[in-house]
């Protein structure tokens, strides 16, 4: 299958991609790491008249230290993130999460950006960014704003960016001291799209007991799924163990997933219950009690 | 999983061959079926056997208290491949 003729442009700098973006609006699609918009061309199911690709600017790549955290361009390979020693000293969970998308050679080419700008259903990074409470910068010819992840998000495959922006950079706080991770997904072979994937975050007070909690799911709605009945009920709890069942059986009554050729509901709806008891103790395992 | 033999020449020619395989592969879906059906205590009737549905019959087994045998089986559903 081929696409549809498209005209493309390769600007070299980001203020012509978004002056180009400004003219062509929702005629035209923006370029990343092509690793779902090509496929989606290739079927026909986006028949963009313009593609805008930002392969070639350069400086929308980087990983580099903000306020404790870290800000992340949009253009960043997915396997750059994953290998970088400053994701994996600050952001654990983004760094075991990004293990979880596709195979090598999808995380070579594949964005950080363009998978949150995408927002597939079932993607890991957008559960990520809800979880670590990431900030997305959003450009345009009329300035920056900046949305929260958990604000991003606003029904299947759509997101709050107008048609005449792009998304320029992430940044994430860094990852509360001592607090544990974990990332879990089940998929039907390793690198499918997520049937469930889950990430959490436990932290610590100084008496062992959780004082907050995260518990983010992608694969069951259309978009990242925060938790809030479970994160509560884990809150407070020492040992983390004894709430194991009590968090599957919230997570269960949470979760209505749709049905679709790779699982049915009750599937997904078991599964998100195991994973999350999963990610839960492999979470209480790696956190550590501030000093 | 064991595999046995059983040689049925053919008679209709002379080195008593048949064709090979797609007759190998008929019985297998009804192999899984049966050692599911002796581990489980379900009863397989239709193919494909999806991981959905397979855990379906497992929770609904346990739900109506006949699962006893499997623990808590239902638990596998998560191993993916």
């Amino acid at each position: 299958v081929k696409p549809a003729p498209f005209g493309y442009l390769a600007p070299a700098t980001r203020e012509h991609a978004l002056a180009a973006l400004r003219r062509y609006g929702s005629d035209a699609k923006v370029l990343a790491g092509g690793q779902s918009l090509v496929p989606m061309l290739a079927m026909r199911l986006a028949r963009p008249a313009v593609l805008i690709d930002l392969n070639p600017i350069g400086d929308l790549a980087y990983v580099k230290p903000a306020r404790g955290g870290l800000a992340i361009g949009a253009m960043t390979r997915q396997a750059s993130a994953e290998r970088d020693p400053l994701v994996a000293a600050r952001l654990p969970l983004l760094a075991e999460a990004l293990g979880w998308i596709g195979h090598p050679q999808i995380r070579a080419r594949g964005t950080v950006g363009g998978s949150l700008a995408h927002g597939d259903p079932a993607a890991e990074l957008p559960a990520v960014a809800v979880a670590l409470d990431a900030r997305l910068t959003l450009a345009s010819t009329r300035g920056e704003r900046t949305v929260h992840a958990r604000d991003f998000y606003t029904g299947y495959l759509t997101t709050a960016l107008e048609t005449d922006e792009i998304l320029a950079e992430v940044r994430f706080p860094p990852q509360p001291p001592g607090a544990g991770w974990a990332f879990a997904e089940v998929a039907r072979r390793h690198g499918d799209f997520a049937l469930v994937g889950v990430a959490v975050l436990v932290q610590a007070d100084a008496d062992q007991q959780v004082a907050d909690a995260r518990i983010v799911f992608t694969g069951v709605s259309h978009g990242p799924l925060r938790i809030a009945a479970a994160e509560q009920a884990l809150t407070g709890r020492r040992p983390i163990r004894a709430a194991a069942a009590e968090i599957r059986r919230l997570v269960e009554a949470s979760v209505e997933p749709d049905a679709d050729i790779h699982a049915s509901s009750r599937y997904r709806r078991h599964v998100a219950g195991v994973l999350a008891e999963r990610a839960m103790l492999t979470a209480a395992s790696r956190m550590r009690v501030p000093s | 999983m064991e595999i046995g033999h059983v040689e049925t020449p053919s008679p209709l020619n002379a080195l008593g061959v048949k064709g090979a395989g797609e007759a190998g592969t008929i019985p297998v879906p009804a192999v899984f079926a049966s050692a599911l059906d002796d581990a489980l205590g379900t009863r397989i009737t239709e193919m494909p056997l999806s991981h959905s549905r397979l855990l379906e019959m497992i929770l609904d087994l346990e739900a109506a208290g006949r699962g006893g045998h499997t623990g808590r089986a239902a638990d596998a559903g998560g191993g993916g491949a």
